[in-house]
């Protein structure tokens, strides 16, 4: 088994990069932040992320994880999101041995998602997700065609600067920063046919 | 070997660099700068990652600069296709045959207006593969050594001064090669199209569990089948829990996602469902997204 080690501070790299060795997974790639995690990712598309830290720590990582749907494993003592995630993952306390990391590991790779008990539980949906307008619909289905902010503006008889507006919108309520980001998510939350 | 010989390998290394640099450019947006290659006499390819969605960005070679419109930025590939206020760089030869391994390639890009390359060789050549972000590649290409981020999106050129790939970043500054077959695909396409087509179905859907044959497993759930879309003239309905395409499971939205782009249009896509309870497989087209 492939793994890639993510973690901001040498001390926990070497932590989480030693536990993952006493597993028998095969250890590609150190990333120290969010950038070495997506370019390690791009070269070892089938590798699991093994993560950890405190919640501060761990985010960059995380969304990294996220945006990129990968496969994961966390070793934090931070609660675990509240939402289902497309790509599997396992979240496990600091004090996990090697062979609960290992079983994780596993699961994570066969495709589950792993809490440990008495961690809580993982609920079905997102809670309180923010509708789209009807406009904010438009424009975004034809940013996942792939028009340009231009493009968009002439279609829909809109100024270039109320596109921009409405982008911004559709940013913040997707949680997304890129174009790519928002179409993305609106696919995940079923808002966006694919 | 005796000096002779190192003096006149340097010498050709030199003239390589020479002969190739006019093919390159600097690609600025905002403080972040790369490369990229010339194409045509009004495009420019380069890297899709570091365009991070931006539509407008600068192009520099020595003193000129001019401006350049971002065409289309396929994160799939990681290729882009820029038209060109100006024609700053010369069209790049293209190679005639692919790169082997332990070949020596020069890699050639820019660092804003000024020429830089790295000399490396090929370290891996292998089959096709699908990139994370479902792009198609026509085969893996990997270079021996470490690069420098403004070398993204440079070219990467046999010794016969032909462009064979891209460069793209790796991992702790490796570099990848995105194969000349594949910029060739994506340039192609926004070419005589004017834009590069999104694989579509028309489902929405949204991640659910399923207890299904004595296990729990992570599914889709159809929402929503856009009228007149291929996933409609397939005959998907909304309520259909989707378990596999192309004989993979699917676990969740992206995961069809994935599979969608990595597919070329007009190809079809087996899928395996549940419908009232039984299970069934049928075959939809994947189309083309509408554009408004």
């Amino acid at each position: 088994m492939e793994v890639i080690v993510a973690a901001g501070s040498a001390g926990q790299r070497s932590r989480l990069q030693e536990a993952a060795r006493s597993t028998g997974a095969a250890v590609v790639a150190l990333a120290g932040d969010a950038d070495a995690l997506a370019s390690a990712l791009r070269a070892s598309p089938e590798a699991l992320v093994l993560t950890g830290g405190d919640a501060r720590e761990l985010a960059p990582f995380w969304r990294t994880v996220r945006r990129l749907q990968a496969p994961s494993v966390v070793v934090s003592d931070a609660r675990h999101p509240a939402a289902p995630e497309a790509a599997p993952f396992g979240w496990l306390g600091e004090g996990a041995g090697p062979g609960l990391l290992r079983v994780t590991l596993e699961a994570v790779a066969g495709g589950l998602q792993v809490a440990q008990a008495g961690g809580g539980a993982l609920p079905l949906l997102r809670p309180g997700s923010v509708r789209l307008s009807p406009r904010e619909r438009e424009v975004l289905e034809r940013v996942a065609a792939g028009l340009s902010t231009k493009a968009i503006a002439r279609q829909l008889a809109l100024s270039p600067n109320t596109v921009k507006f409405h982008l911004r919108e559709l940013f913040a309520k997707l949680g997304a920063s890129t174009r790519s980001g928002a179409v993305v998510e609106a696919m995940r939350r079923g808002e966006l046919t694919l | 070997m005796t000096s002779e010989l190192l003096e006149q390998l340097a010498q050709a290394h030199a003239a390589l660099a020479a002969r190739v640099a006019p093919y390159t450019m600097g690609v600025v947006r905002g403080r972040h700068a790369f490369s990229g290659i010339g194409w045509s006499a009004d495009t420019v390819v380069t890297a899709a990652e570091p365009l991070a969605g931006a539509q407008q960005v600068r192009l520099i070679q020595g003193e000129r600069q001019c401006s350049a419109e971002v065409l289309a930025a396929d994160l799939g590939t990681d290729v882009a296709v820029l038209r060109t206020a100006e024609p700053l760089a010369a069209p790049a030869t293209r190679a005639a045959r692919d790169l082997q391994v332990a070949e020596p390639v020069l890699v050639m890009g820019r660092e804003a207006g000024a020429p830089q390359a790295a000399l490396t060789y090929v370290r891996h050549v292998g089959p096709a593969w699908q990139s994370r972000r479902g792009g198609h590649i026509s085969s893996a290409l990997r270079l021996a050594g470490t690069s420098h981020p403004s070398l993204e999106g440079g070219g990467i050129f046999s010794a016969d001064g032909a462009l064979a790939a891209m460069a793209v970043a790796g991992p702790r500054g490796r570099i990848l090669g995105i194969p000349l077959a594949t910029l060739v695909e994506v340039a192609d396409t926004v070419a005589s199209r004017g834009y590069l087509p999104q694989a579509y179905l028309g489902v929405a859907l949204q991640g659910v569990w399923l207890d299904h044959a004595g296990e729990r497993r992570p599914s889709a759930l159809v929402t929503g089948v856009a009228a007149d879309s291929p996933a409609a003239e397939g005959d998907v309905r909304v309520g259909d829990l989707l378990l596999a395409a192309d004989g993979a499971a699917i676990a969740g939205p992206l995961q069809l996602l994935r599979r969608v782009r990595g597919r070329p249009i007009g190809s079809a896509l087996a899928l395996e469902l549940l419908r009232g309870g039984e299970a069934r497989a049928i075959e939809v087209r994947i189309g083309e997204r509408p554009r408004g």
